[in-house]
């Protein structure tokens, strides 16, 4: 028995010595080669890495690992090392494109077009597939449903969205919102307007402005709310803006975002700090985690700092789910392409939380279902009160 | 004194012979590495010098550069050109050798960036210009490769090489006319020039 053990150690310290081996070039090159003629491709992502890390690096290492994450459909991944790649053969068109297409396959179009415009060739063979100036339109609608009908009510919505690029490197979203509260005593109509750009400063780097208008109806009470005693407000239009500006830095499985937004909402100019980092921890868009942080500058206690956790996962093969938990009131939330990317509600949030459910029903085609659950204090009451909203809508690709 | 200087004249003659020696040892050295380059033991070769290296030797450097790029060791031929280059920074010649290894990792970035160094000792070297010229041409650069095969041509006006590349560049800047006369001008060098001859072809 000793004597087993002690062979298995000696053993253990041999294949120890082994693994240990310094890597050199021409083992890399003749393994990773024969690797990759047999689309080993797990095996070529695991030896290259390692031979990454021993120090060995050169264009054909960064490409057979660009195209072994690529055929393992980690896209996000891939992109990364067909930039690596790029960095020691600029003029590559097998890197070029291959880059283009992992980006594009990642759902990073705003990149793969921005790509597209810094070279011909790729421009050549790909313009019909990544480049289109239209890009979606957005058709949603829905209702917000108060559990306190009286003296608040429920809110029907209403969204139409446009997506489209301005050249290679501007992609703009406008958004045209209408929302109507109807309670016994008052309407209240708002009309919103939202322009958001995303300006692609590089492959990795994006600059995301946003401006948002709100015009806002309220029409006289016809009476009194039942607690507290207060005059009957008499009709009024106020308008209200909101802006924010986003920069972001993408990075092998993780982004890391910068944000700042301004708004005027109840007539107090209010600013917003804050950052964010999403993971993607297996190199491509099926899961993804984001963590935001936001500080709010309006003293009020209702006004706290915002956590927010969202998570985006494949369900199943055509179901995506997004699901958010944000604790405290967000009053400008980062830009999204659809539903309220601003909350100039009065009443604040304390939390709130979502499902969103995509489908692509075809090529063309997506459906999407949105359940957000907020719960809010009355801002002249404090009473607290909940809205549950149901909204659905639909993409197609232009 | 007389000791003083006995003592002087023993220790030259010492260090004389002893760096005649070490000049015999790197000379037999190199010589055996010729020998095994020809049958293409190119591990042996590099054997054969590494038994007398030394880090501050740019000839030895060189040498081991070669031969490992030869024996399909570019990385480590990389590292020898580049010891070499830092202890003679103005070799060309260094440089040269560099390129070899870079360019096949597919380093072109490297091999670019010795190019334009080379250019920066020796401006006028139709080498290194027609070399990069062809990786700007390569690179769809068309305005940077015309540049270089226009300082070839200058030099070497009736040289095939740079006299089509220079064609080529010309085209595809759209300045058809040039195009046309240096196409022509290709196929009084090489008579039936297929690349000439496609270039004439889209001319017309």
């Amino acid at each position: 028995m000793r004597l087993i053990l002690v062979v298995v150690f000696f053993l253990q310290i041999i294949n120890s010595a082994k693994a240990q081996s310094p890597l050199t070039f021409s083992e890399v090159e003749s393994r990773s080669y024969k690797l990759y003629s047999e689309q080993k491709w797990d095996s070529l992502i695991d030896y290259l890495r390692a031979a990454n890390k021993a120090g060995i690096n050169y264009y054909y290492l960064q490409a057979r690992l660009g195209a072994a994450l690529y055929e393992k459909k980690k896209y996000r991944s891939a992109a990364f090392a067909f930039q690596k790649a790029l960095n020691y053969n600029s003029a590559d068109s097998y890197a070029k494109n291959s880059l283009y297409y992992s980006l594009l396959n990642s759902t990073n179009t705003t990149a793969s077009r921005y790509l597209s415009g810094k070279s011909e060739s790729i421009r050549k063979e790909t313009d019909t597939l990544g480049y289109n100036k239209m890009g979606f339109i957005y058709a949603e609608g829905g209702v917000k449903f108060c559990n306190k009908k009286e003296p608040l009510g429920n809110i029907n919505y209403f969204n139409l969205g446009l997506r489209h690029s301005l050249g290679r490197s501007i992609t703009l979203y406008h958004a045209f919102s209408f929302l109507g509260q109807y309670k016994h005593y008052q309407q209240i109509k708002q009309s919103n307007y939202y322009l958001g750009a995303w300006i692609q400063l590089g492959v990795n780097w994006k600059l995301c402005p946003s401006v948002h208008l709100f015009w806002i109806n309220k029409s006289q009470q016809t009476e009194i709310p039942i607690s507290p005693p207060r005059p009957l407000a008499r009709a009024s239009k106020s308008n209200e803006q909101a802006f924010s500006l986003v920069l972001q830095r993408s990075f092998r499985v993780f982004d890391l975002g910068a944000m700042a937004s301004y708004n005027n909402f109840d007539g107090i100019k209010a600013g917003q700090f804050g950052g964010y980092l999403t993971l993607y921890p297996f190199g491509s868009n099926v899961f993804s985690a984001t963590t935001t942080a936001v500080y709010h500058t309006r003293k009020m206690a209702a006004y706290q700092t915002v956590f927010k956790e969202t998570i985006n996962f494949k369900l199943l093969k055509y179901l995506w789910l997004t699901g958010e938990y944000a604790y405290g009131n967000e009053q400008v939330q980062l830009q999204s392409e659809a539903t309220f990317p601003a909350n100039n509600s009065l009443d604040p949030n304390n939390y709130r939380y979502s499902i969103l459910l995509t489908s692509p029903i075809s090529k063309s085609v997506s459906l999407y279902g949105f359940y957000q659950h907020e719960d809010k204090d009355e801002n002249a009451t404090n009473v607290s009160y909940t809205f549950n909203s149901i909204i659905f809508g639909l993409k197609i690709k232009l | 004194m007389k000791k003083l200087l006995f003592l002087l004249l023993t220790s030259n003659i010492l260090l004389l012979t002893s760096k005649a020696q070490d000049n015999d040892k790197i000379a037999l050295a190199f010589k055996n590495s010729y020998t095994n380059e020809t049958a293409a033991e190119y591990t042996n070769a590099i054997q054969n010098i590494k038994e007398v290296y030394a880090a501050d030797n740019y000839e030895i450097n060189l040498r081991l550069g070669w031969l490992h790029y030869m024996g399909g060791l570019f990385t480590e031929s990389q590292t020898y050109y580049q010891t070499a280059m830092n202890l003679k920074p103005y070799s060309v010649e260094a440089k040269f050798g560099y390129v070899y290894p870079a360019a096949a990792l597919g380093n072109w970035e490297q091999v670019k960036k010795q190019y334009v160094d080379i250019l920066k000792i020796d401006a006028n070297n139709t080498t290194a210009l027609y070399r990069l010229g062809l990786i700007y041409y390569g690179a769809e650069d068309y305005m940077k490769a015309f540049t270089n095969f226009e300082k070839v041509v200058n030099l070497y006006p009736f040289d095939y090489n740079s006299l089509l590349m220079l064609a080529w560049s010309n085209f595809k800047l759209a300045k058809t006319r040039e195009a046309k006369i240096l196409f022509q001008k290709v196929l009084w060098a090489s008579p039936s020039d297929a690349s000439a001859l496609e270039g004439l072809g889209y001319i017309k």
